[in-house]
């Protein structure tokens, strides 16, 4: 390998609370390569992160730039030491302007006068570089989530980094290869780029080299030509996966699910669809197709502009969560923090809430000795059913969601991106989950952006695009390319010609 | 020309006109909730109130709602950074009892302004600013408790009686006086919104403080020294306050420990009708204005129509939720 070290970490410890997120991580990072740091959640990777964007302070470890040591006590620090980080979670001011979230950390004088045609002015060419086509005056709130991490990303570059770090960056962007090819252009001109993923085709596509974390410890590091599934997967979880989908083969019952004839907010035109006992139908379709929309719809999440719903033969009123899940139908939604967990209340609580009524009372304990049952079942880490829901990882907190929903025994289960955000080992038990759902007579509708995921678990895959159901597809004879096809509108064009 | 003037153009540095009209138009959009009710009342009282519509009467509304109007503008950088700062009130009493103690210890004015005003500053920065900012203290409880004990202080100090300061000819003339036929209260009120204004849109801290106000921890690891700017905007809104507690004295001729009571919620009524949100990161001190302008349009307005003033409360409430829906409406249309 060429070139020193332009990063040298040593000995990075940090503790929250009772857990050691962090323990003796050593890192070098060198001029121009992309290193990925891999791992499951709750590995480490982003405190790691947050530790080398000065937004964290370490207990204990020591950082290096250019053989000299530093001492990041602030965010301030690092960006001016060249240190820029894209975080998992979107750090933009909503309310502001398009350029002015670009160049915020160039805000550096209270006394300084601005311009928001200086502004914009500053931010052009970074948004040009991201290809991001939209008036650097628009307010950021106003954009697609597509882009907004474009813009996330265009911020980092105005600091105009030395080192940069993406942290999941990729997640939520529907193209993510031209970010690709922007990261190797940088590490071209000498950018060093941290890349921190799960996806392991990323790793494979574009790191030069693999740092993986387990337990808040470098579990291994992997050159160049180490960089395939079994081994990374392998140091991640830490064992083989077997059967990593578990298809479950109930034979199908009766239609638990009649989707009749209902209009979205986003489908102009009605939308069919019938899910069967023990059937799981896949939902496929880009980023804006509709597929939030008709789950959320048929949840009562949102009101439908037509048609009707049926469960179990019942027909629910429109825009009416209780009537649903009194029929029966539960929603495990697109955004596990927003829509889907209490954070500050107790996993118990978490779990109890779709139980409660206005005008009855609680029983504590037994509300807790039933979430302590799901909690082994679910096979959910925490240190107790009253710990906080929010000190959970990502994919524990999406079994507290499972357990809340399996709770009530529901019909129709509707998975909404299930595992986004779930490490590997934790995804692997969650398919399980409803695969044993499934195996007892639950219709599932999923909706997931992860093609294997899809092909792996659904029986048929029906693709929607633009509001429309575009096509449907047999799971053993569908491929990720017929699924892209339909997704993008390519099957459509065919069917008119 | 070769550009179309009336086609908003992205492009910055394109034509000045197109420019104007699209700043026209946004401004409309933005205020169309306070604006509409504030058009609809001026244009009905010009025209049934024959001295409504003079220069006079515009004076006379302005130097009523000045001590108003430099109050909300402290309260919209509060609100802005996303917190709010109810002890305004008792540092207005406390500021116009502390001024009629250094008038009557024979400090000159033009030494009592700042040693008020910057005292004021520190004074919001150490207790709440340093409570709310560095602690992380709840900004409601705290600038609820220092707003008691600043009126406190206030009455212990006077014993609960209002102190004359007829003898001051300087704060007289700052209470009463002008410049021609520009009352003093009103250049120094609104001179202090325009500065506000201004502070706001082209100085580093005024973005800062948007940042701050709308989402914390993008303006901490963008770098912002968050802890600071939320500190000094509280020292700003307690020397807001404490001006406009001189002014009041001033304006009275009378020091009144008690004379903040009401006001904090006077001005978030003005600086919510202006546009503000309650949320933080968004907000303007021309929406302020317009707040502020509707409230002394509306009372100037009741007078003149023998309509009893208790209306007021009421005609504000109903506009302060009007201003919000119309906001909402115009939300959801956005979307």
């Amino acid at each position: 390998m060429n070139g020193d070290a332009v990063l040298r970490v040593r000995g990075i410890a940090k503790q929250f609370g009772p857990v050691q997120a962090l323990a003796d991580v050593d890192l070098d990072v060198r001029k121009g390569e992309i290193l990925a740091l891999a791992g499951e959640n709750g590995s480490g990777k982003s405190t790691l992160a947050r530790v080398l964007a000065g937004a964290l302070r370490a207990d204990a470890g020591s950082i290096e730039l250019d053989g000299r040591p530093v001492e990041f006590a602030r965010p301030r620090d690092a960006l001016d030491a060249g240190i820029a980080i894209v975080t998992q979670e979107l750090t933009a001011v909503p309310q502001l302007t398009v350029a002015e979230n670009v160049v915020l950390p160039g805000l550096r004088r209270p006394a300084a006068i601005v311009t928001q045609r200086g502004f914009a002015r500053a931010a052009q060419p970074h948004l040009a570089r991201v290809d991001l086509t939209v008036s650097p005056h628009q307010p950021f709130h106003t954009l697609a989530p597509g882009r907004r991490e474009l813009v996330e990303v265009a911020k980092a570059l105005h600091a105009r980094p030395r080192i940069l770090i993406l942290d999941e960056a990729t997640t939520r962007l529907p193209d993510p290869e031209r970010l690709f090819r922007l990261v190797e252009d940088l590490c071209a001109e000498g950018t060093a780029v941290i890349v921190i993923t799960q996806r392991l085709r990323e790793i494979r596509r574009l790191a030069h080299r693999a740092v993986v974390l387990r337990d808040g410890r470098v579990a291994g590091k992997l050159g160049r030509d180490e960089l395939d599934d079994a081994r990374l997967t392998k140091l991640m979880v830490g064992r083989e996966l077997g059967g990593f989908y578990h298809k479950a083969d109930a034979p199908p019952g009766d239609v638990a699910l009649d989707i009749d004839r209902v209009i979205t907010d986003r489908s102009p035109t009605p939308v069919s669809l019938t899910v069967r006992r023990g059937e799981i139908a896949g939902l496929a379709g880009l980023v804006g197709s509709g597929r939030s929309e008709l789950l959320e719809t048929v949840a009562g999440v949102r009101r439908s502009h037509g048609g009707h719903v049926r469960v179990a033969g019942t027909s629910l009123p429109s825009g009416s969560v209780s009537a649903t899940l009194g029929a029966g139908a539960a929603l495990v939604p697109e955004d596990r923090r927003v829509q889907g967990l209490v954070a500050g209340a107790s996993v118990y609580e978490n779990i109890a809430m779709a139980g409660w009524r206005a005008l009855s009372f609680r029983h504590a304990r037994s509300e807790r000795a039933r979430a302590a049952q799901a909690v082994e079942r679910f096979q959910i880490r925490c240190s107790s059913v009253d710990a906080d829901v929010a000190t959970l990882s990502g994919g524990n907190q999406q079994k507290v969601v499972f357990a809340r929903c399996a709770s009530r025994a529901p019909h129709v289960l509707l998975l909404d991106e299930p595992t986004r955000g779930v490490d590997v080992g934790a995804r692997e038990e969650i398919y399980r989950l409803i695969a044993e759902l499934v195996q007892s007579g639950t219709a599932v509708l999923l909706a997931s952006s992860d093609l294997p995921e899809l092909l792996g678990l659904a029986d048929r895959i029906v693709v929607m695009c633009e509001g429309e159901l575009v096509g449907e597809l047999r799971a053993d004879a569908a491929t990720e390319e017929s699924i892209v096809l339909l997704a993008s509108g390519g099957g459509r064009l065919g069917h008119a010609a | 020309m070769t550009q179309t003037p009336n086609v908003p153009s992205t492009r910055p540095g394109a034509g000045g006109l197109g420019r104007a009209a699209s700043a026209v138009r946004r401004v409309a959009a933005q205020y169309s909730g306070v604006g509409v009710v504030l058009v609809a009342l001026v244009v009905y009282l010009s025209a049934t109130q024959k001295n409504f519509a003079t220069w006079e009467n515009v004076t006379i509304i302005l130097s009523q709602e000045a001590v108003l109007m430099v109050v909300a503008v402290g309260l919209t950088f509060v609100l802005i950074v996303g917190g709010l700062d109810l002890s305004m009130g008792g540092m207005l009493g406390l500021s116009g009892v502390v001024t009629w103690e250094l008038t009557m210890h024979g400090v000159p004015v033009p030494l009592t302004i700042p040693i008020v005003v910057v005292g004021g500053f520190v004074v919001g920065a150490l207790t709440n600013g340093f409570l709310i900012a560095k602690l992380g203290l709840s900004f409601l409880v705290v600038t609820l408790g220092a707003g008691a004990a600043f009126g406190a202080i206030a009455l212990i100090i006077t014993q609960g009686q209002t102190q004359s300061l007829l003898s001051s000819h300087d704060l007289q003339v700052i209470g009463s006086g002008g410049i021609g036929s520009l009352p003093w209260l009103v250049v120094i009120s609104v001179g202090l919104l325009v500065l506000s204004a201004l502070g706001l849109r082209y100085t580093g801290f005024g973005r800062m403080v948007y940042a701050t106000g709308g989402n914390q921890e993008a303006a901490r690891l963008a770098g912002i020294d968050v802890v600071l700017v939320r500190l000094s905007v509280y020292g700003l809104s307690a020397a807001f306050a404490a001006t406009a507690g001189m002014l009041e004295a001033a304006h009275l001729a009378s020091a009144d420990p008690q004379a903040g009571r009401t006001i904090v919620l006077d001005a978030a009524a003005a600086v919510l009708i202006g546009g503000t949100s309650f949320m933080g990161g968004s907000g303007t001190m021309l929406g302020t204005f317009l707040g502020v302008l509707f409230l002394g349009v509306l009372s100037n307005g009741l007078t003149r129509l023998n309509i009893s003033v208790y209306w007021n409360g009421f005609i504000t409430g109903a506009v302060l939720i009007f201003a919000l829906l119309v906001d909402r409406l115009r939300y959801r249309r956005g979307q």
